[in-house]
């Protein structure tokens, strides 16, 4: 592998630009972080201390191993829905270490509506609950919520079955799973710490049952108190629910990290390694590299030099469809097969990732997609020559690989170029997003064109003219919701991706995930290299 | 295998080697010499042909950093692949690298341009991507007007090569 060479002008006034508005947009990302993550209320935060409770925070610092990394996911959900009602969807979820064991968290957060259940947080636990599923990860569910937002309940129950049937799935693959109880588990949530290993309960503040005390005494007119019906001691001497009672939290989580030092340690996957080392290019000079406009372009190469070990790049095919970047490094030690865009994608670069793909799917390597694709080329020079057959080799082969794949969605990720490069539909096993990306079906100019086309057609159908202020006015509602709705944190929000990233993160975001993903086995499914 | 290695940023030079056991041949730019290296002390003795010489030697990736005869040279190997990335790309007319529109002209004929230096900005897929120019020269001819579209390989910007000497007499400001 050779060190690769940057061009980057660190001196030029593109760059500076470029730079002042990448860290806008990281400080602009940290302060919506600590918002979501720190910012309730005095109110909410009293509430929490006089029920004798630990904010989330607070919980996640007692059990999980001190200067291990952290990686949240999905830590801005819901940020741009529930009028912002919902910070994190009231849960957080990650990848960390407890007692040297890499494990899944996923914990309510109860500061605010009491840790209701929104139809976001029920999406957030599953993709939690997928993301231990594929990778091995065990789990530990932290519960302490009032259950679901019952304004909300069609959403919710559309989605919260697959939570108790992926319990069911960790245990059959061997994932070990705990379940912490600090609050109340009724109705069905009373399945989740029924459905682990084991699980602890804190007195006189965790109860189990699948109706609480009123429902009781409307139901059957039975009177008995949440203790008698759930409490810990009930469930941990009389009916076996639960198997650990203690007093407090901070007891909870000490049992917890306990609990979760008995389990086995298993082997990660096999998959080539070497040293760790730096980047050989400071990653802060990302900044001035990523353009200010979704529209310009930037040279993919200067961003994997920035991410990988070393700066060391082994390019394959590179002076072959050029707008395809592939080749061969380490992250963190871990070796990653890449695959980033400059731009659009022809047919030359879909058949180099194609084979490319199927290289590192035959020898084990986890793959890396870099995203900055507009979409595969559109005309007739290019229609003719089949670019649509080669895109769908490029599709075939990236659905049924059986490396982990990894995405980050640097810039642009459009069209059908995302599902090319194992956008979120496509299953890879993490995907992270810049916060100066977009993605979208197409275009928002091409979008806003369309739309306004169809509506004033509609219009002049109903014998309206309509005037050029009236046009324009068509066009601007079309345009803001594109603009909204293709936005990093609209996208977000809603779960299209794992996470925003700072770019200057995006190495260490990518190591702790290539550590996580290598907790399953590769199994490979040996096959011959067509050289297409 | 035959390497290219710069000494100090200067003239690539072409090296093969040739072992045979302790001793080895040494090929630089077709002539070949007679070289033994071998540890000593601290560092390694280097024999060329009959001089002997005490060296230091660190390697960091494609650089290599040696002391010897007093001083400290730096070696810097070429990679096989890179020496030829962008080649070829010498053509006195920028053309289209895929169909589009030209959004923005930065340049007017006559004006002398640098290698690397923006010509025309076009878009095309969603996307901007600046044309530049491929070697240094003069604008002779824009092709195309701001709005205009252009199918893959139309001629964008012409140049031709800057006359010689001249750069001073009329400032190449046409």
């Amino acid at each position: 592998m050779h060190r690769m060479e940057s061009h980057v002008d660190t001196a030029s006034p593109t760059y500076r630009v470029y730079r002042e508005h990448n860290l806008a947009l990281a400080d602009e990302l940290g302060a919506a972080l600590h918002a979501a993550r720190h910012e309730r209320p005095q109110q909410a935060l009293d509430r929490l201390a006089e029920q004798d409770k630990l904010t989330v925070r607070a919980r996640l610092d007692l059990l999980l191993d001190r200067g291990a990394p952290f990686l949240e996911l999905m830590a801005l959900a819901a940020n741009r829905h529930y009028d912002g009602e919902a910070p994190q969807a009231l849960l957080v979820t990650g990848i960390g270490v407890v007692s040297g064991r890499e494990v899944m968290v996923i914990a309510n957060d109860s500061s605010l509506k009491g840790g209701a259940w929104y139809p976001i947080t029920t999406r957030k636990i599953v993709r939690a609950l997928q993301i231990a599923l594929e990778n091995h990860l065990p789990v530990i569910h932290m519960l302490d919520s009032g259950g679901a937002n019952l304004h909300l309940q069609d959403e919710i129950y559309a989605w919260a079955g697959h939570i108790f049937k992926q319990q069911c799935q960790l245990s059959a693959a061997g994932i070990p799973q705990l379940a912490v109880v600090f609050g109340y588990c009724t109705a069905g949530a009373a399945y989740t710490p029924t459905l682990c290993d084991q699980t602890i309960m804190v007195r006189e503040r965790g109860a189990i049952f699948l109706a609480g005390p009123p429902l009781v005494k409307a139901a059957t007119g039975e009177e008995v108190s949440t203790e008698e019906l759930g409490g810990a001691d009930m469930h941990t001497s009389v009916s076996g629910v639960a198997d650990y009672a203690v007093d407090s939290e901070a007891e909870a989580l000490t049992l917890a990290r306990d609990v979760v030092g008995v389990w086995a340690r298993r082997a990660k996957a096999d998959s080539d390694r070497r040293d760790p080392e730096p980047p050989y290019y400071d990653p802060d000079e990302l900044y001035g590299i990523i353009p200010d406009d979704v529209k310009k372009q930037f040279e993919m190469r200067e961003v994997i030099a920035r991410i990988v070990d070393g700066s060391l790049f082994q390019e394959f095919k590179p002076r072959y469809g050029d707008t395809m970047v592939t080749g061969w490094a380490f992250i963190w030690g871990m070796k990653v097969g890449i695959l980033g865009n400059n731009g659009v994608i022809y047919s030359e670069a879909a058949n180099k990732a194609t084979t490319f793909m199927q290289l590192c799917d035959r020898d084990g390597v986890p793959l890396l997609f870099l995203h900055n694709v507009t979409g595969f080329m559109v005309g007739r020079e290019y229609e003719r020559r089949g670019i649509t057959k080669d895109g769908a080799k490029m599709l075939m082969v990236q659905a049924n690989v059986t490396v982990p794949k990894l995405s980050v969605l640097c810039h642009a990720s459009q069209g059908a170029g995302n599902y090319a490069m194992a956008g979120r539909t496509w299953d890879p096993r993490l995907l992270f997003a810049w916060p100066n990306s977009r993605s979208s079906i197409m275009g928002p100019e091409v979008a806003a064109d369309t739309l306004t086309q169809v509506r004033v057609t509609a219009l002049r159908r109903q014998g309206k003219d309509p005037t050029r202020e009236e046009i324009d006015l068509i066009r601007g509602d079309v345009t803001a919701h594109f603009e909204e709705t293709y936005h990093s944190y609209y996208l977000t929000s809603d779960l299209r991706d794992d996470g925003l990233v700072d770019p200057v993160q995006t190495r260490n975001t990518l190591g702790v995930s290539l550590s996580a993903v290598l907790n399953a086995p590769i199994v490979r499914a040996p096959g011959g290299v067509l050289r297409i | 295998m035959a390497l290219e290695i710069t000494v100090a940023g200067g003239t690539a030079r072409a090296v093969d080697l040739a072992r045979h056991g302790a001793r080895a041949t040494i090929t630089i730019d077709g002539r070949d010499y007679a070289v033994a290296l071998g540890p000593a002390g601290s560092g390694q003795q280097l024999t060329v042909e009959s001089r002997s010489e005490r060296v230091h030697v660190v390697v960091d990736h494609d650089m290599a950093w040696v002391h010897a005869f007093g001083r400290a040279w730096e070696l810097s190997l070429i990679d096989p692949v890179e020496r030829t990335a962008g080649a070829g790309a010498s053509e006195d007319v920028a053309t289209a690298p895929m169909p589009g529109t030209v959004i923005a002209v930065v340049v007017t004929a006559g004006q002398e341009v640098a290698q690397g230096e923006q010509l025309v900005v076009i878009e095309s897929m969603k996307m901007q991507s600046e044309i530049v120019a491929l070697r240094d020269g003069v604008v002779e001819h824009v092709h195309l007007e701001v709005g205009a579209t252009f199918e893959r390989g139309a001629p964008l910007v012409g140049l031709v090569p800057l006359a010689a000497g001249d750069d001073d007499a009329d400032g190449g400001k046409g």
